[in-house]
């Protein structure tokens, strides 16, 4: 019986070549919509769940990590962006207000300017809109900053610019690094600064640093990432909906195919079954042909896909990445498969004069 | 075996098919039996219920009422795999548009029911067979290669590999010329008497009435004359 099988194999993938470059054309059509779309979307999604945020875009703030640290700290999940930030506590005035060392340039602070520059020397600063209205200040005066955790005379800095008063840009004081350690000559380094992608769990993240080191002093801004995760949430619906509508239409499709190409040779499935072959046996030859068919599918489109995202500006560099594409292959086979299963069971179960009497 | 066995026993037959409102009578109430060694022909007009009978008869399509029984199994009884067990090992078929799979050799297609029930010697059986109905030297030949009376010699012969106990044709001849028809309906008797097989045939062929053991005539799903 296996050699009748491998025959009938044969059979169904030989007896219409065109419908057989169909389905395999179908499969690669439908399986790069999918990944793409879902690699274009999702890149879109973290575009969107940063724009939402406010002057201070940081989740977590990790005093003074090791480089060991600070490298198990950026593989965790959910981080999207990481950066290390000087920053002190100061005294302005009465107040209390954050003094940072000039941020790197890929930073995520929004360092939007009304006028004037960002410090070019270490007795520089600039400051934001804010202050420079209600203090009444300008660039070119004088304000004292004073380190507020220690007993010190604190620094003069002489104003260089003004930040601009727009959502989203930086409320803090911004001084160079040099001038944060003259501020605090007991500075413990620089802290690692990060930005979650909007899905992981605030708390989750935040212990699994703390399982790196527990002595870590980690600070969290659940009110800001609050609002991200909401904006996540909803782009995230969008695009599993419009994933699932993919899936849909392409088992749909796939089922159609296999249901057409089942019923041209409806006659000679009659006769099989006539003469005694079980419904095991011709269930075979469907299923593995809808191996082949996405053998040869995913293997094109997976080496079509990078060439197409390249082509497309979906690359590693854009923020989007393919590193899915594997578990995507998967899902799409099982969905295949289980449409495959489906039309040829209920094929397969039709009486075999209804199948004598199949014209098709 | 003894020609007066019931190889076949049809109990009270009705099949009924719904087309619409209209409810058809396809069978009403038939009563047959088959014997073994003897070839049995249906006769009937179109839409008389041969070919349904046929199909009832030969546990392709269950009837709406009544038994079919064979060896005294009431095959409808019996779960798919079951009743595919049965008809691999004790029926043959015969249909009119030959169906042999294109893709297959003529041995390789009269092989199929000696493979389906893990029959030993696949090969020599049906290479003994194809010499039995004159194909030998066109074993290695696909349908495609062959003439309509040579696939229906080796339809025949794949039916008959097997020794099965009651054959099923359903209009054999339908598609071939009266003399290629002639020689199959020999051919058939012959293997069918050998084999003491019983043989169950739908034709509308009044020609090939002299060749039967016993015809029966259908009308409007009755038996009119045994």
């Amino acid at each position: 019986m296996f050699k009748l099988s491998v025959k009938l194999i044969q059979w169904n993938l030989t007896r219409n070549r065109l419908q057989l470059l169909i389905m395999v054309l179908a499969v690669i059509g439908s399986l790069s919509s999918y990944v793409l779309l879902g690699t274009a979307l999702n890149a879109i999604s973290a575009e969107i769940v940063q724009s939402q945020r406010d002057d201070w875009p940081f989740d977590l703030t990790i005093k003074a990590p090791t480089e060991d640290e600070k490298n198990k700290i950026r593989q965790i999940e959910g981080v999207y962006h990481s950066e290390e930030l000087k920053m002190e506590e100061v005294y302005f005035y009465s107040n209390t207000v954050i003094a940072l060392g000039t941020p790197e340039e890929e930073t995520a602070l929004i360092l939007e300017l009304e006028s004037g520059s960002l410090p070019q020397n270490d007795d520089q600063v600039t400051i934001p809109g804010e202050v420079s209205r209600a203090y009444n200040l300008s660039i070119g005066q004088k304000i004292l900053l004073k380190i507020a955790t220690t007993i010190s005379a604190g620094k003069e800095f002489e104003i260089a610019g003004v930040f601009s008063t727009k959502k989203g840009v930086t409320k803090t004081f911004v001084v160079t690094n040099a001038a944060i350690n003259q501020l605090n000559m007991q500075h413990s380094g620089s802290s690692l600064v990060i930005q979650l992608d909007g899905k992981a769990d605030l708390q989750k993240t935040y212990y699994k640093v703390l399982d790196i080191n527990p002595k870590l002093v980690v600070t969290l801004d659940s009110a800001g990432y609050e609002n991200a995760q909401v904006t996540g949430t909803i782009s995230d619906s969008l695009i599993k909906s419009l994933r699932f509508l993919i899936l849909a239409i392409s088992a749909t499709s796939l089922a159609v195919l296999f249901y057409l190409s089942q019923r041209s040779g409806a006659y000679q499935t009659g006769v099989l079954r006539a003469i005694g072959v079980k419904r095991f046996w011709l269930l075979l030859p469907p299923l593995i042909q809808i191996c082949v068919v996405f053998l040869i599918s995913c293997g094109t489109a997976y080496i079509l896909l990078p060439i197409l995202s390249q082509i497309l500006g979906l690359n590693e560099a854009g923020g989007a990445n393919l590193s899915s594409v594997g578990w995507d292959l998967l899902v799409f086979f099982a969905i295949g498969l289980l449409s495959t299963i489906a039309v040829n069971l209920q094929f397969l179960h039709r009486s075999i004069p209804t199948l004598f009497k199949d014209t098709w | 075996m003894s020609h007066n066995q019931v190889a076949l026993k049809g109990i009270d037959l009705i099949r009924i098919f719904h087309l619409g409102d209209q409810e058809v009578h396809a069978l009403d109430e038939i009563n047959i039996e088959v014997y073994q060694g003897e070839l049995v022909m249906l006769l009937g007009p179109s839409g008389s219920g041969k070919t349904t009978l046929l199909h009832t008869l030969s546990g392709l399509d269950a009837p709406d009422r009544g038994e079919v029984f064979v060896d005294d199994v009431s095959i409808y009884k019996l779960n798919d795999n079951k009743l595919s067990h049965l008809r691999s090992r004790s029926f043959g078929f015969i249909f009119q548009s030959f169906n042999l799979l294109p893709n297959l050799t003529a041995l390789e297609n009269v092989q199929i029911p000696l493979r389906i029930t893990g029959q030993p010697n696949p090969v020599e059986r049906s290479m003994e067979m194809l010499t039995r109905v004159g194909l030998s030297d066109r074993a290695q030949h696909r349908p495609g290669q062959l003439s309509g009376g040579e696939q229906q010699r080796v339809t025949v012969a794949r039916a008959l590999v097997s020794k099965p106990k009651i054959v099923f044709a359903d209009e054999p001849t339908g598609n071939l010329d009266s003399v290629t028809s002639m020689e199959i309906m020999n051919l058939l008797q012959e293997m069918v008497h050998e084999n003491n097989s019983a043989c169950l045939m739908v034709t509308h062929n009044a020609e090939l009435v002299p060749l039967a053991n016993r015809v029966l005539n259908l009308r409007d799903g009755k038996m009119v004359n045994k």
